[in-house]
């Protein structure tokens, strides 16, 4: 069963990192900063807008909060991936029939997670951290004419979030917990101009690749307000990380390289100062009620470019999750569970005077396919952008599929308590 | 497995099944990018110099050119065809009672012509006083002369117009009366060809040395110069009747093509081809290619576009030729209708013709004419693929291009063209390049 279960998993992550190699989802807001920041939450609470800042499980691995894994119950271990496939309409000036619909997938996480001894869970992983894919065509302007030539330009990329997080429980209400990351990855952007006889082709990629520290701290407080009534308060805090970059030029004609990445500078990105704060509510242990509000501060980073600008966010998000237990040997265990949520958001972007707002409900559903296995699917639409000021929107309807594979730490015939 | 797994996996398969694409969207801004720019050049100067030929093959055919006119750039211009002409194509039968009345050479014209048409020019029927042989490696050229019997068969003096289909030119009784007693005597001179060549070398036709008018173009096809006997017929009763003895187009057709430059830029007391530099030929070129001057352009400082710190590729290469503004008119001197490339280097040699941009048609080029003020009127010819192959390949300093006219029909039109030193009329090579900052 357990060699089963860990195929199971392993043929997901394979299968969609192979997709997710050749990414083709047009983003057209990515040409900006570091690409499409990714908020989104891919866990148990994908379901509930991404709402868990306060939230920690026994059975799943849940990461909106630092100190959430110190849930997991002492000597497991939670092996967790999960994926998204995205479908996509766009609207605005630029759109029409032949680019209006678009859809991928993409492997968003990877886990492991340890409860290694009463106080102290910890985790490895991987998430996607920003994604960058775009395609357009444009006019370039030849200097000392009034020619305008064709060009293609391409992006590409994305940088991941690489991190082990250290989840600390004090006392039976209090944990605290830091993750520590590597932000890395490379953002590329080709340019690509045919020549007059269409003899040559000349790609001019320009690759930025980033590897910096990033530290998140996150706590949460929960207690029992009564009989029936628990209650969780949860935080986060980010502070402002600077995202060290090294640039790169390859040139290559026909496919044949005439410069290879051939060192230009060294340059920097700014991530913002971030505070997050979240609540949960559950009665009789079934059915919970939660909410989060996250800011960050862009503004003062001044990081802006020809028509856009990063400007200070906020996002608000609320779900419900209603989970079905039943006895096992004398104990509740949770057999499945259903989720309803939503968010809002007024994104760190603003192009063409445009704030890039973005809302979703969702709804999610999860539970056990083996007394080993857990699955959470969840189900987001919403919508981003506007058609105003010739920007362009987007509604989106995405699915995500986190599996979840859990066991004990140590070989069988030892007792744990 | 339970049908709540096979539902998993079923949802499971179709999420993965999700297959990507990605369209482009016209959005945003182009991306900043310090890197790579595209420029437009004008500096690298076509250096511009006239080829005249010491001869060339002018042999089998099939359009000939008659006449002579005087160029004020070129000099005087003279051409003359030398063909054959051969028995009638079906057998002659002529009764003894038949009696001779006239000959008459018949000549076509194909409606070319150069020069000035308004004036009268008296054309010659001569026949020739030798064979025509080839002169050398099997080849008839523009200088070869074949010696004429020193009386014309016949001459006429005639205005003709570039409408004028055809020429009739009576021509002396004689010749006429010995070609049809050997008709009606069936000798063996007009029964076969070989007996008729030895009988009748063939024809030149030529013009008064004075008539420095223009020159037309002939129809060089076989049967469209022709020497007609008419005779009539008395018994049963009168009829009137023509045999014919048509020219053929074989490798012995050629036109004699002589310039006599003396007095112009490129004059030259020796003999040779001769290659002279614009700077030499008052800051212009020439391109007679039907009189053996070719226009030749090469580009010796166009690696200078070359940095070193910045990698330069072309993207585009257009040659503007621009001829001199008073060199051309809509009449007499004619702008070429069509000029093509041929890549050359420094030994002259014409070598492969000059594509389009899909490398695999032709490129020719028309004039662009402004009509009003007479100061922009060039030929354009997109040449990336060869100036860019000059650009990346070493030695090709002296390579470059021959400007030329099509000579199927053969004609002798000619343009002026100003180098670089001209202030209004020079002949450019526009480059695109893309630079990319290393």
């Amino acid at each position: 069963m357990i060699g089963k279960n860990i195929y199971t998993i392993m043929l997901v992550s394979g299968f969609v990192s192979i997709k997710s190699f050749s990414q083709n989802m047009n983003s057209p807001y990515s040409i900006y900063g570091i690409g499409d920041i990714d908020n989104r939450i891919y866990n148990r609470t994908s379901g509930m807008g991404g709402t868990g800042l306060a939230t920690q499980s026994s059975s799943y691995f849940i990461n909106n909060n630092p100190a959430a894994i110190s849930g997991l119950p002492r000597s497991f271990y939670l092996l967790s991936v999960s994926a998204t496939g995205k479908t996509l309409q766009y609207y605005g000036d630029a759109i029409n029939e032949t680019n209006r619909k678009n859809k991928d997938l993409w492997l968003k996480g990877l886990t492991l997670a340890v409860k290694i001894n009463k106080f102290w869970a910890s985790s490895i992983g991987f998430k996607q951290f920003s994604n960058v894919n775009y395609k357009f065509s444009g006019n370039k302007n030849v200097l000392g004419s009034n020619e305008i030539y064709y060009a293609i330009y391409e992006g590409n990329g994305g940088l991941n979030d690489y991190y082990w997080t250290n989840a600390f429980s004090v006392g039976k209400h209090f944990s605290f917990g830091i993750k520590s990351s590597i932000i890395a990855g490379s953002i590329n952007q080709t340019e690509t101009i045919v020549n007059d006889a269409a003899t040559s082709s000349i790609e001019t990629k320009q690759q930025d690749y980033f590897g910096s520290p990033k530290f998140e701290f996150g706590a949460i407080y929960s207690v029992a307000l009564n009989k029936k009534w628990d209650f969780s308060l949860g935080g986060k805090f980010i502070e402002k990380t600077r995202l060290g970059s090294e640039r790169t030029l390859t040139v290559t004609e026909n496919g044949a390289a005439i410069l290879n990445d051939n060192f230009i500078k060294n340059d920097r990105f700014y991530l913002p100062r971030t505070y997050g704060m979240g609540i949960t509510l559950t009665h009789n242990k079934k059915t919970s009620f939660a909410a989060d509000y996250t800011y960050e501060n862009w503004s003062p980073l001044n990081i802006k470019g020809d028509g856009w600008s990063l400007i200070n966010s906020n996002r608000i998000s609320a779900g419900i999750e209603i989970a079905k237990h039943i006895d096992v040997l004398g104990q509740k265990v949770e057999k499945n569970y259903f989720q309803f949520g939503g968010f809002i958001s007024n994104s760190y972007l603003r192009v063409n005077n445009m704030p890039v707002n973005e809302f979703g409900i969702t709804a999610g559903m999860g539970g056990r396919l083996n007394s080993n296995l857990l699955y959470t699917l969840s189900l987001e639409g919403g919508k981003r952008g506007t058609t105003k000021a010739d920007l362009i929107k987007e509604n989106f309807l995405q699915l995500t599929l986190s599996l979840t594979y859990r066991d004990f730490l140590f070989s069988k015939g030892r007792k744990y308590d | 497995m339970n049908a709540r797994n096979w539902l998993f996996y079923v949802i499971l398969f179709s999420f993965l099944g999700i297959s990507c694409s990605r369209n482009e969207i016209e959005f945003g801004n182009i991306p900043d990018n310090n890197y790579t720019n595209l420029v437009s050049i004008d500096t690298v100067e076509p250096r511009l110099s006239t080829v005249v030929l010491d001869s060339f093959t002018t042999g089998s055919a099939t359009s000939f050119l008659l006449g002579k006119y005087k160029d004020p750039y070129l000099g005087i211009i003279s051409a003359r065809p030398f063909f054959q002409l051969t028995i009638p194509a079906e057998t002659v039968s002529i009764s003894t009672t038949s009696q001779f009345d006239s000959a008459c050479f018949i000549i076509h014209l194909n409606k070319y012509y150069y020069g000035d048409t308004t004036r009268e020019q008296t054309i010659y029927v001569n026949e020739l006083a030798q064979t025509i042989d080839y002169t050398y490696n099997n080849n008839l050229y523009n200088s070869t002369n074949v010696p004429a019997k020193l009386d014309a068969l016949g001459s006429k003096k005639v205005k003709l117009r570039p409408s004028t289909d055809s020429i009739i030119i009576r021509l002396n009784n004689s010749k006429g009366a010995e070609l049809f007693n050997k008709l009606q005597q069936r000798s063996d001179e007009v029964v076969s060809d070989d007996g008729f060549q030895n009988y009748f070398k063939g024809i030149s036709l030529s013009v008064n040395d004075n008539d420095t008018t223009a020159i037309y173009g002939l129809n060089g096809a076989s049967g469209n110069m022709i020497l007609r006997i008419y005779y009539h017929t008395t018994i049963p009763y009168p009829e009137n009747k023509w045999v014919n003895f048509p020219s053929k187009s074989n490798n012995y057709a050629f036109n004699q093509i002589v310039t006599d430059r003396t007095g112009t830029p490129l004059h030259s007391s020796t003999t040779g081809t001769k290659e002279f530099s614009s700077e030499q030929t008052n800051n212009a070129a020439f391109t007679q290619y039907g009189a053996g001057a070719l226009l030749k352009m090469i580009f010796p400082s166009l690696k200078g576009i070359i940095t070193t710190d910045k990698i330069v590729k072309l993207q585009k290469a257009e040659l503007i030729i621009r001829p001199l503004g008073q060199s051309y008119d809509n009449f007499k001197f004619k702008l070429p209708s069509s000029f093509y490339l041929v890549q050359t280097n420094g030994t002259n040699t014409i070598g492969s013709f000059v594509l389009d941009s899909t490398l695999s048609v032709l490129q020719t080029a028309s004039p662009v004419v402004d009509e009003i003020y007479g100061l922009n009127t060039y030929y354009r010819f997109n040449v990336t693929s060869y100036i860019n192959s000059l650009l990346i390949n070493t030695g090709t300093e002296d390579a470059g291009f021959f400007l030329l006219e099509n000579k199927d029909p053969l004609q002798v039109n000619r343009a002026v063209i100003g180098n670089s030193k001209q202030a209004l009329f020079k002949t450019q090579l526009l480059l695109t390049i893309l630079t990319i900052n290393k």
